[in-house]
């Protein structure tokens, strides 16, 4: 915890070898979280650095320690994701059309041998609500506390459980009608 | 951050007790194994290092001098810093035209009945300008308590030598 307080303390001095440790912390998360919105692999890349050139600008400023880090991340990824939204005016495709659109680009799970059921539980949580997923990836795959999510995504902590309570049985009735799927 | 419905939704079980999701574990487990490429990496670190350069860049500027700042003011509070500016100057300027006449009205004498000297020489002038800096105003008024002002006298006070 110690050592997490250091690094913060680094990271608001801009020394470049936190900033290092920073990045292996953190890019597959921010991956990981712009990937499951909308399966662009190239995209969700892109965002990622973009989040992490406006983490450097924005980190020195940055109140609190360590605790507060991952929200502080997860909040700049969720501006970046808005401002995409707000910028490029998506074109938006009804849900059943966009289960069967496939990846624009080579997927980094290739070689993976599971990679159909990445796929098919990409395809379910892609299907989900925007904030319902992004409560569900926070606290499931990032293990973000139920106080970080609020933080980062600027809700009360009775929402996020809310969402959290509601997003696990949707997700799960969505992976079961695929797997139900001959 | 508090909402109406708070008190219901904390009353929700703790999402990390709820039971029997295999499927949901294993789903979960699968995301976490994705990565991003090596190409991914590498940006975020071109990303990183230039960012750190620019601000770098950026806290080597030299600083400005005092005298070479500016500051930004909002319209209103510009437009009524120089309305100000004018009532005051305008204000001043009535004055030194008021000494400069000489009209001087005492309680008892109407202004138009002073002497007045049609003489355009600036001798004559500063005479006059002299004169009129010897007279005093006055002002008196008298209040009761509880029932206020009960007279109230003013004027101009002008010496033997000037009248």
């Amino acid at each position: 915890m110690q050592s997490d307080d250091l690094l913060v303390a680094q990271l608001k001095q801009g020394v470049p070898a936190a900033y290092i440790t920073f990045v292996e912390r953190f890019e597959a998360s921010l991956y990981r979280f712009f990937f499951c919105e909308h399966r662009d692999h190239h995209l969700a890349q892109e965002q990622a650095a973009e989040t992490f050139a406006q983490l450097v600008r924005s980190l020195p400023s940055m109140r609190g320690g360590a605790q507060q880090l991952p929200a502080y991340v997860f909040a700049t990824a969720r501006h970046v994701q808005l401002r995409r939204m707000r910028d490029r005016q998506r074109h938006y495709v009804p849900l059943d059309e966009a289960a069967v659109i496939n990846d624009p680009g080579p997927l980094p799970e290739e070689a993976v041998s599971e990679r159909e059921q990445v796929d098919s539980v990409l395809q379910a949580i892609i299907q989900l609500d925007e904030t319902v997923r992004n409560v569900l990836l926070l606290r499931f795959v990032e293990d973000c506390s139920i106080e970080q999510i609020a933080v980062a995504l600027e809700m009360p902590v009775g929402t996020v459980k809310s969402h959290i309570h509601r997003g696990r049985s949707q997700l799960k009735r969505l992976l079961t009608k695929q797997e139900c799927k001959p | 951050m508090q909402t109406m419905n708070d008190g219901h939704e904390s009353e929700l079980p703790d999402d990390k007790t709820l039971a029997g999701d295999r499927t949901l574990d294993e789903a979960f487990l699968r995301l976490r194994r994705l990565e991003p490429t090596a190409y991914g990496r590498n940006l975020n670190r071109t990303v990183i290092t230039d960012e750190l350069q620019q601000l770098a860049m950026a806290e080597k500027k030299p600083t400005v001098p005092w005298w070479r700042k500016t500051i930004a003011v909002p319209v209103p509070v510009a437009a009524a810093l120089v309305m100000i500016a004018a009532v005051l100057l305008f204000s001043n300027f009535r004055k030194e035209q008021v000494y400069l006449q000489g009209k001087v009205a005492t309680p008892t004498q109407p202004a138009q009945s002073l002497p007045t000297t049609r003489s355009a020489g600036v001798v004559a002038r500063i005479e006059k300008t002299n004169k009129a800096k010897a007279v005093g105003y006055f002002e008196t008024e008298t209040y009761v308590c509880g029932v206020g002002r009960l007279k109230s006298e003013s004027g101009w006070q002008i010496p033997k030598e000037n009248q």
